[in-house]
């Protein structure tokens, strides 16, 4: 157990990929000053039992404490909870909470609280998305003061995932009912910054919370956060956002402008933060229902003359990684073999085509077979990312004679255009740690059904088997072999082009220390702490 | 006086009911699922975080909670006989009421849109007045020259410029805009740049004919040059069409505060609309375009209540 | 700019036509209103003509390096793809040209009508144009053109829909003010009082005394039009890559302005040129057709 602990600091350094080396640390971390943060990514509200995106999660991360904390993939520690016990049945979960922590608000953490906080959540009225969390719930026992217990009607193994996420942290009851509907914009929960509020609509001000003991073994920071305050502005402008930065009128901006990425990086005045989502890269999935997608060899093709590596410099100035396979290379089930699949050929790609008996018309440069030329429609939402690598891929097929349709817009638009049929490549890209996510993007029963997220409409019986089987099995080895199988029948399949994998793409200045991405891929600004003038900034 | 204002307030009725009604039924054609938009990514499509989905069920069930459920029309009745009573609903998005959001938003952008028309009427007159002194000469071209420039600038091009020269290249003001005067600076320059090269070349124009009439012309030639009070009566008359235009701008002072905002990463009603209608955000973007139609009418008609108080000569009929 | 709206007038045309040549001299006589008309003409020239002067294709990457400056075989230099700037603005003025005028025509067109039938008419169908022209002023014409392209769907074309639905509200109310004015003259009333239908009194009589306004809008609405379109495009509502629209090329160049200036550069300056000509020119006409328009903008 001491090993495990002990390992897992060394694990951490693995599974967070870190930009170039920050100088080497200096003194001990220093309290106090304010971190002043510019992002566009503005939280509608910030009650993750209500609602959580990337949005209010990152900020949720710092405000609320969950129960246990998820440290890799199959791994957690105790958080607010010493220890928890699961039901052989996996329909009851109990929870033995600690005695010593309080809500923002003074009062304690207790069973009751905990009960509150989920029945809460599934209450119709709260009108929660994070209700599923809770699975098949039954209700939750409050076994005395500070132990609780929760039942399913159906076993519930992934409980144990749910429960690590902030969206089902516990909140205090009274702010609750004090509070009313305003409860939403500032929270009341044991994080170690409390929501302090809002100064203006796009201003919002944390405190640090003094009495904070109880963080999860594997920070290095037992005690309350080292930053005084964090003030959170709300920016859309891409060039604003970067120009603050550079004048130092703020210590960190989210997604600051990606040609500056190489700037930032070789300036010993910033820092780059950034940090790779682990899933299922960024996709276009291949309609195989539809010609000329339905062909394999145009898939083929169409999967050599893509240059990911292109994409990724030109596109993305090297702040996203092109894509290898169904997998994001960093996730713990991901094929190696994956790699050696299409490296960008293009004159292998004429010569499949070729092969198959595609015709290159001489007058359009496009292939064609029986007068039909090879002539396919991405549909794909209309964020830059999507639109600039399209645009790269769109001339790359071109040269190797294949008319790439580029049709970008919002998303409820490509949701439609995909349960319509009418398209020939899709888009998709999810970031989760389990392997699980392929069975959402691959399975037969995922098309018209469930997520839809299956927009290449692959409906394979034994790839469905193999997708099944990782679900059901437990063991991560046998889990693992399986999800090595699926990944080689979809890529001899090519069943889409991988473009790229997303990267959560950060600059700071580099006098602010301690910076950390969780496994979940939010940030942590409880180690966070200010050096030198960069305390000056902001007070 | 008091009929034609109770008269120009019935024209409130049909207006708001008019606009609230294509609104309704704008939203309602969008492509558009409010419950999806809720529970998935906006910004890069993708799912949730954490796997759990959403349930058929569920789905229901929130629909009816959002009474998406109902017939239109029962929906748009239902959302006038609230509106009458106040209660314009919660925002899908962050659950608060309608109408708190709108009061949080507004004096931000009525702070701009203020600044920006003080600013231009200001820099207008400014400038018109001493295009019309100088008529016919480099001064006048000069003048004329800059207005023309200012009305064919994009806006937000214009506002980076801004911030790049001023903020960035010479230091003289922060980038990300303070509170108080400070940060209204830029952004109001930005915005009202256009309606003062409208308002500009309107007084000029309007100060030039009277200037030119023929009983000011022998008053100047008389070796009168500064006059002050033949030339204040030339410009409370020239301001007469002045004050129309700066009703009309009002409303594209609105339109251009949506760019500004956004920009300058200000807070306000723009960014606030805009958000809502992409987030396909029913009962936000209803309500703000109830609230935007009432102050519309109502400027209109301080804006020829004002008119008239110019010249009282004009008559207020409709 | 003058030449079509001549043309579509009806043969018994009074002012304007009469009066054309005089309209031209006093026109020629105005020195900013020539730089307008020449502005104007290179702009629309180098958008006819593109095919022909532009080196490259608009959409092909890799012909040059990614932000390349200018030099002399990219003259405005190369974009994020490495596409030619040059080409692309070149292109890019037959989208904007095409934009202003479709949107004019949809604005002019409606607002025409209307304003004709409030004006004429008066009564109770004077007071329904009018309440549904303040229904539409009361949008801000941004919130408009956002609802119309998320309802219509994000294209190039719907944006020009949604543009010159934005202008109709504005010609109606100026053809309605010049139709209740032309509606007093005398050989108005005395042709009603011949009992001519009210429908050829609109087309012979009416009509051309409404042209000079009218036309003097449509020729500055041409360049708000472009100028809303650049405004949509910034908020993504516009034409979508890879088109060559000018406001998207402003748009995305903003990114890149401090590192490479010329790929938002030109677009921006073409633009505005763009702007300042169709601005003088209708200035001009508007001095040349009759000086008492002047309070009308």
């Amino acid at each position: 157990m001491v090993l495990a602990i002990g390992l897992l600091p060394v694990l951490m350094l693995f599974l967070t990929p870190q930009a170039a080396p920050a100088p080497a640390p200096a003194a001990a971390p220093q309290p106090g000053g304010t971190l002043i943060i510019v992002t566009h990514q503005k939280p509608a509200h910030l009650d993750p039992g209500v609602h959580t995106s990337r949005y209010t999660a990152m900020i949720n991360q710092n405000t609320h404490d969950s129960l246990i904390w998820q440290t890799d993939p199959n791994k957690f520690v105790p958080g607010l909870a010493e220890r928890w016990e699961v039901a052989p049945d996996f329909k009851s979960y109990t929870f033995y909470l600690r005695r010593d922590v309080r809500f923002h608000d003074g009062t304690p953490l207790n069973a009751e609280a905990v009960k509150f906080t989920w029945d809460r959540i599934r209450d119709p009225k709260t009108r929660s998305t994070r209700a599923p969390f809770l699975g098949d719930y039954l209700r939750t026992e409050v076994l005395d003061t500070y132990t609780v217990r929760v039942h399913f009607s159906d076993p519930y193994p992934q409980f144990i995932q749910s429960v690590s996420s902030v969206g089902l942290a516990p909140v205090s009851p009274t702010a609750v009912q004090r509070l009313g509907e305003n409860f939403l914009k500032t929270p009341v929960a044991t994080g170690p910054f409390k929501v302090e509020g809002w100064p203006d609509e796009n201003t919002l001000v944390l405190v640090r919370n003094p009495d904070y003991r109880w963080a999860p073994s594997y920070m290095r920071n037992r005690g309350p956060a080292f930053l005084e305050k964090v003030v959170f502005k709300f920016i859309n402008e891409e060039q604003t956002k970067t120009l603050a930065l550079e004048k130092r009128e703020a210590h960190v901006a989210e997604d600051p402008a990606r040609h500056m990425a190489p700037t930032f990086r070789n300036d010993p005045r910033y820092q780059l933060m950034m940090h790779k989502t682990s899933g299922v890269p960024q996709h276009w999935p291949f309609n195989v229902t539809r010609w000329p997608t339905s062909d394999v060899a145009v898939r083929r093709a169409a999967s050599y003359a893509m240059d990911r590596e292109k994409i990724a410099r030109i596109a993305f100035f090297n702040t996203a990684t092109p894509a290898k396979g169904p997998l994001v290379d960093i996730n713990w089930a991901f094929w190696p073999d994956a790699k050696k699949y299409y490296p960008y050929d293009t004159g292998k790609a004429t010569e499949i085509l070729e092969a198959a008996g595609y015709k290159r018309n001489a007058s359009t440069k496009f292939y064609e077979k029986d007068g039909r030329p090879v002539r396919m429609r991405l549909v794909t939402t209309s964020t830059w990312e999507q639109v600039r690598a399209a645009t790269l891929a769109q001339q790359m097929m071109k040269e190797v004679g294949i008319d790439f349709v580029v049709e970008a817009m919002v998303y409820d638009a490509t949701v439609e255009r995909y349960a319509n049929n009418e398209y020939e490549l899709g888009r998709l890209g999810l970031s989760t740690f389990d392997p699980d996510g392929l069975w959402g993007a691959f399975h037969s029963s995922q098309i018209t059904g469930g997520t839809q997220w299956n927009r290449g409409r692959l409906n394979n019986k034994e790839l469905d088997t193999l997708l099944d089987r990782g679900r059901e099995l437990s063991d991560p080895e046998q889990r693992k072999r399986t999800y090595y199988q699926v990944q080689k029948m979809l890529l001899d399949m090519a069943n889409a082009l991988y473009v790229f994998e997303d990267h959560y793409f950060f600059a700071g200045l580099s006098c602010v220390r301690g910076w950390n991405w969780n496994v979940v891929g939010l940030y942590e600004l409880h180690g966070v702490w200010l050096e030198g003038d960069c305390r000056r900034i902001g007070n | 006086m008091r009929s034609y204002i109770r008269r120009r307030l019935l024209t409130l009725v049909p207006v708001v009911l008019g606009v609230t009604f294509a609104v309704f039924v704008m939203l309602h054609l969008m492509p558009v699922d409010p419950v999806m938009m809720m529970i998935t990514e906006l910004s890069s499509g993708q799912a949730p975080i954490q796997p759990g989905q959403v349930t058929e069920d569920r789905y229901a069930a929130m629909r009816r909670e959002m009474g998406l459920d109902r017939p239109l029309l029962v929906q748009y009745g239902a959302f006038l006989f609230k509106a009458v009573r106040g209660d314009l609903g919660r925002s899908f998005q962050t659950r608060r009421t309608v109408w708190d959001m709108i009061t949080a938003n507004a004096p931000a952008t009525i702070e701009l849109a203020v600044a920006g028309l003080g600013l231009a009427v200001l820099l207008g007159i400014v400038l018109g007045v001493i295009a019309a002194l100088y008529q016919d000469t480099w001064v006048d071209a000069g003048v004329m020259a800059f207005s023309v420039t200012g009305l064919s600038l994009p806006s937000f091009w214009l506002g980076i410029m801004l911030i790049l020269l001023i903020s960035f290249k010479l230091g003289l003001l922060p980038v990300l805009s303070p509170v108080g005067w400070q940060g209204l600076i830029l952004p109001a320059l930005a915005l009202g740049l256009r309606a003062s090269a409208v308002i500009a070349r309107l007084t000029r124009a309007s100060l030039v004919e009277i200037l030119n009439l023929d009983y000011i012309r022998t008053a100047r030639s008389k070796g009168l040059p500064g006059n002050t009070v033949v030339f204040k009566h030339a410009l409370k008359n020239a301001l007469i069409p002045v004050v129309t235009v700066v009703g009309l701008q009002f409303g594209n002072l609105l339109s251009g505060a949506v760019i500004i905002e956004s920009v300058f990463g200000r807070p306000g009603l723009g960014s606030m609309a805009v958000r809502a209608i992409l987030f396909k955000d029913f009962p936000l973007v209803q309500g703000t375009v109830l609230i935007l139609a009432i102050s519309y009418v109502c400027v209109n008609l301080l804006v020829d209540l004002s008119y008239a108080w110019l010249n009282p000569q004009i008559r207020l009929e409709s | 700019m003058a030449t079509p709206a001549v043309a579509r007038l009806p043969r018994r045309a009074l002012t304007f036509q009469s009066h054309r040549q005089e309209v031209v001299r006093r026109l020629l006589r105005k020195p900013l209103a020539i730089a307008g008309t020449v502005l104007m003409l290179i702009m629309v020239l180098s958008a006819l003509l593109a095919p022909t002067i532009a080196p490259f294709a608009p959409d092909d990457q890799g012909i040059g390096d990614p932000f390349a400056p200018p030099s002399a075989r990219h003259v405005f230099g190369t974009d994020q793809f490495g596409r030619d700037v040059f080409s692309r603005v070149a292109f890019g003025g037959r989208i904007s040209l095409q934009i202003g005028l479709i949107a004019v025509a949809i604005g002019g067109s409606a607002g025409l009508v209307l304003g004709c039938v409030a004006g004429y008419l008066s009564g109770w169908a004077d007071e329904t144009v009018m309440r549904i022209i303040d229904i539409m002023l009361a949008f801000p014409g941004i919130l408009l053109a956002i609802a119309v392209v998320v309802v219509l769907g994000p294209s190039l074309y719907n944006l020009m829909i949604a543009v010159g639905v934005g202008a109709i509200p504005t010609f109606s109310r100026v053809v309605r003010a010049s139709v209740l004015e032309a509606k007093e003259r005398d050989y108005v009333t005395a042709a009603r009082a011949m009992g001519i239908s009210d429908f050829k009194i609109v087309a012979r009589h009416i009509l051309p005394n409404i042209m000079a306004p009218f036309i003097v809008l449509a020729t500055l609405d041409v360049a708000t039009a472009i100028l809303s379109g650049t405004a949509l495009s910034y908020l993504g509502m516009g034409a979508k890559p890879p088109t060559p629209e000018w406001g998207l090329m402003l748009s995305d160049g903003r990114d890149f302005i401090r590192n490479a200036w010329w790929v938002g550069t030109f677009p921006g300056l073409a633009i505005t040129i763009t702007v300042i000509g169709i601005n003088l020119l209708g200035d001009g006409l508007r001095d040349a057709l009759d000086p008492r328009l002047r309070g009308t903008r």
